[in-house]
């Protein structure tokens, strides 16, 4: 990569950051009432779907977990009935093994950016200067 | 009923930080995402899921967290709207490869920019602005993500490699290819 700059490239770089800082600032005050309301209808949106309770917010994931996990073991049994061979008791295990897997995925679609953002927020939490007053 | 209303008291504090936070925050958001779609529509489906994603999963983590959690989901949904456009571009070609042929003009870039929001810059016939926030929507992705949570936004290189989910390393390039291309740009204007 060529890194060459001309000598005034820093400041150059500089007014051209304060021209579009200072611009998209005043954009965004300038949005009309429309705009405007329709944010404030989606932050309530957003906001009515606050968890009341840490309790709360894995209700439903958890529900859903338990009902896939009964279902797997319903099936794993009901399958090791239908069979007396060990080695048949066997991929059984196996194969209720990777449904558990890939049902507890299923369950908790709505949490699965979460689980991907967890080591964000691990490192997040290891920034002890971080005030938050960015914006 | 009494015992209820600590909690009922703390939820509301809570909502309204939330409220605070989101209502400071939700300008530059759509404006971002107008920038990265060049759709108010889109923009604004796309806030409304960072929102309400950024709400249910972190608006119980304390509220010096909040900024770079919520620009990280914003940034996901950024991408997975790119992800999309992409895909759907290349089914396009794929089910009329013969009628448009496969070197068009990609439709993003042929869609004028939104709008000009700033009545200074209308008023002042202020070409150079708009060239410059032309060069800004013509940025790739990533390139102006990085611009605009590093320049607009003031996150630091490491934050802002956080929320891209990015080396450090990569949103210097980035931020660098941003700075080249926007100054090229507003040369080539003069």
């Amino acid at each position: 990569m060529n890194d060459y700059r001309p000598p005034d490239s820093t400041a150059q770089e500089q007014r051209i950051s304060e021209m579009l800082r200072a611009h998209l600032d005043e954009s965004v005050e300038n949005y009309d009432a429309a705009t405007l309301s329709r944010l404030n209808q989606a932050r309530q949106h957003a906001l009515d779907a606050l968890p009341t309770t840490r309790h709360r917010q894995w209700f439903w994931p958890g529900l859903g977990l338990a009902a896939a996990m009964a279902l797997v073991l319903m099936l794993s049994v009901q399958r090791q009935s239908l069979t007396t061979s060990p080695d048949a008791v066997g991929d059984s295990l196996v194969g209720t093994q990777l449904s558990v897997d890939e049902i507890a995925l299923l369950a908790s679609d709505d949490d699965l950016e979460m689980f991907q953002d967890l080591e964000f927020y691990a490192w997040l939490e290891q920034q002890p200067d971080w005030d938050g007053s960015s914006s | 009923m009494a015992m209820a209303e600590p909690a009922s008291s703390s939820a509301d504090v809570q909502r309204r930080a939330l409220d605070r936070f989101l209502r400071e925050v939700e300008r530059k958001a759509l404006r971002m995402a107008e920038l990265a779609t060049r759709n108010r529509e889109d923009a604004m489906d796309l806030v409304q899921e960072a929102m309400l994603g950024f709400v249910r999963s972190y608006g119980h983590k304390p509220n010096a967290e909040w900024a770079p959690l919520f620009y990280r989901v914003l940034d996901s949904r950024l991408q997975d709207f790119h992800r999309r456009q992409t895909v759907r571009r290349r089914w396009r070609v794929w089910l009329r490869p013969a009628a448009d042929g496969d070197d068009g003009p990609d439709p993003l870039e042929q869609a004028p920019t939104p709008q000009t929001h700033s009545p200074s810059a209308r008023a002042e016939g202020n070409e150079a602005m708009a060239e410059l926030e032309r060069a800004l929507t013509l940025l790739p992705p990533r390139q102006r993500q990085a611009f605009l949570l590093r320049t607009w936004e003031g996150f630091d290189g490491a934050m802002t490699a956080g929320i891209m989910g990015c080396s450090e390393g990569s949103v210097k390039t980035h931020l660098s290819r941003a700075m080249h291309s926007l100054r090229d740009r507003l040369e080539a204007h003069r």
